[in-house]
């Protein structure tokens, strides 16, 4: 059936025990104190909370496929020739380490005040829509997106979508009966973002060592980006931090090479990406699914990536193409709305741009101290 | 999800801010939905203390509510997520919650002895991105409406839908590749 997953997700999250009279009261307490505290006693500790939202891992990329359990819907072909996880390891340490080279040769593009760092990528994405009384459809449709992001973590995500395909007539017919089409219909969005509310570095890369060994043990155990610890992790972090990122060349040399020694990673040679362009590949397997990385031979850079889903025989269950980033000093299109104050994570807020129902103005509350959240009151921790 | 007098919330929120004891009435009303959802991710221990500093922060950010918000819940839930996501940063909650679902029979946050694909279910929440599998858990644990993940979370519509395509798809995925397959040793 194809609400199984999120059946299975509800069984296995059971109901929770209701929180004890004791809890109850410590949280009134709590909420109490920081009631009394702002009434005039003295103001409560702060701690530093992470303002700009956790960029994904592959999740902000453009988009990705989707394929669903009962009607596979094969975005791509099946596991190309070149691709056999039995390829030896030390093919792969070689590759990466000629693309490490290739990487730190490559001059440093970061954006400076007043500047974004641009990248586009495309791919197809998915889209599942539940209605009213459970009906239930599924598209997928190209999606192109563009981000300018500036240092501030201020600036712009437009993504404009395809005309949708469905995986059958019945999706069809759902799909476009629905209210707005089931969120599938084409057109462009647009998501200005204050300062604080976007990152080009999806961890903060001063603190990641460039010594590749030490790199690689930070990734396994976890310590980048959280996450299981393992090497199949580490393989996707690696994706993650050189994907419309402003790595540093010796941080992306360092990438490579620490790649080099994780278990399992091995070389696909020459492969050609969705938009027809020949790199290097390396893939390594992990949970079922093939994750693949495709960098460019001559700079180094991450220009593709697909998930493969490793059963029946191997589909691609997800692709994105990345164009080169580069700096911009404007952004194509000023905010309809004003971005100041700076985005407070936890706070921040949509808001939609009257006449334009897709595009979004994400800003926040001013921050007493540039996004310091409150700590809770003593006792609650 | 409970239906709420619509226009309550943000009375109470407006009217606390100029007496803060009235958001006392946002905390009776939700405290209970948002400790739950935060078990089923953390724990019925660490639920207790991020509940709690989930009010805590809300009511210092109570002016940036949206008034025309229907309930004050997705709001609680999105400053929940982060929190949570904090937290899982510095002590790998989230581990935890995936580790108990690999581990299948040893409960944890469940109260019932969880199914036999739960262990497979874990490692494929392992796999998603971490804004993926915020999305999917708001919309199958919290319950929460596209649009209330879209207000919790402060991402497009369209960007919900995308993410929770993607999650699960992946974790339809996952299921269906590795039925049988062994448990990778971490």
């Amino acid at each position: 059936m194809i609400d199984e997953d999120l059946e299975l997700l509800r069984r296995c999250a059971g109901e929770p025990a209701p929180p004890s009279e004791a809890s109850v009261r410590a949280a009134r307490r709590a909420l109490t104190h920081a009631i009394g505290e702002e009434g005039g006693a003295a103001r409560p500790a702060r701690v530093r909370v992470r303002t700009a939202p956790r960029r994904a891992r592959r999740g902000w990329r453009v988009a990705v496929a989707t394929a669903v359990a009962a009607t596979v819907l094969v975005l791509g072909v099946t596991l190309h020739s070149g691709s056999t996880a039995t390829g030896p390891a030390t093919a792969a340490a070689a590759v990466l380490d000629r693309l490490a080279l290739a990487a730190a040769a490559q001059p440093t593009d970061v954006p400076g005040p007043g500047e974004y760092l641009y990248t586009a990528s495309v791919a197809l994405t998915g889209s599942d829509t539940v209605l009213a009384g459970g009906a239930y459809c599924v598209a997928v449709y190209a999606q192109h997106r563009e981000s300018w992001i500036a240092a501030d973590g201020a600036g712009l995500v437009r993504e404009t979508d395809g005309r949708p395909r469905y995986s059958s007539a019945r999706d069809a017919a759902i799909c476009r009966g629905a209210p707005d089409g089931g969120g599938t219909a084409p057109g462009t969005s647009q998501m200005w973002a204050a300062p604080g509310c976007l990152g080009i570095d999806p961890v903060p890369f001063a603190g990641l060592p460039i010594n590749p060994a030490k790199l690689r043990a930070r990734l396994l155990t976890g310590k980048v980006e959280g996450g299981p610890p393992g090497p199949g992790e580490a393989f996707v972090q690696v994706g993650d931090l050189l994907r419309e990122t402003d790595a540093a060349p010796a941080l992306r040399a360092a990438l490579y090479r620490a790649a080099a020694g994780l278990r399992g990673v091995f070389s696909l040679g020459t492969v050609t990406d969705e938009r027809g362009r020949r790199g290097i590949g390396l893939a390594l397997d992990s949970h079922g699914t093939r994750h693949e990385l495709i960098f460019a031979p001559h700079t180094g850079a991450l220009m593709a990536e697909r998930d493969i889903a490793l059963g029946r025989g191997g589909h691609v269950v997800d692709w994105t193409t990345y164009s080169a980033g580069r700096v911009q000093r404007t952004l194509p299109q000023r905010s309809p709305l004003p971005l100041d104050p700076a985005c407070a994570h936890s706070i921040a807020k949509g808001l939609n741009v009257p006449g334009h129902p897709r595009d979004t103005v994400l800003v926040g509350a001013p921050g007493e101290d540039g996004g310091m959240l409150p700590q809770p009151a003593a006792g609650t921790q | 999800m409970p239906a709420h007098d619509l226009h309550g919330d943000s009375a109470a929120i407006a009217a606390s801010l100029d007496r803060g004891e009235r958001f006392a009435v946002v905390f009776d009303r939700h405290h209970r939905a948002v400790h739950r959802y935060l078990a089923r991710r953390a724990g019925a221990e660490r639920a207790d203390d991020l509940a709690s500093a989930t009010f805590v922060v809300a009511f210092e950010r109570r002016r940036t509510f949206r008034n025309e918000s229907t309930s004050a819940l997705p709001w609680l839930l999105g400053i929940a997520t982060n929190l949570l996501l904090e937290r899982r940063r510095r002590d790998a909650v989230e581990l935890g919650l995936l580790d108990r679902l690999r581990a299948a029979p040893g409960a944890g946050a469940l109260d019932e002895e969880p199914p036999p694909e739960a262990a497979r279910l874990g490692e494929a929440l392992a796999g998603l991105d971490v804004p993926q599998r915020e999305v999917l858990l708001l919309y199958a644990w919290a319950d929460l409406s596209y649009e209330q993940i879209a207000e919790a979370l402060s991402v497009p519509l369209g960007t919900v839908r995308s993410r929770l395509a993607r999650a699960r798809a992946h974790v339809r995925s996952h299921l269906e590749a590795v039925p049988n397959a062994p448990r990778e040793h971490r």
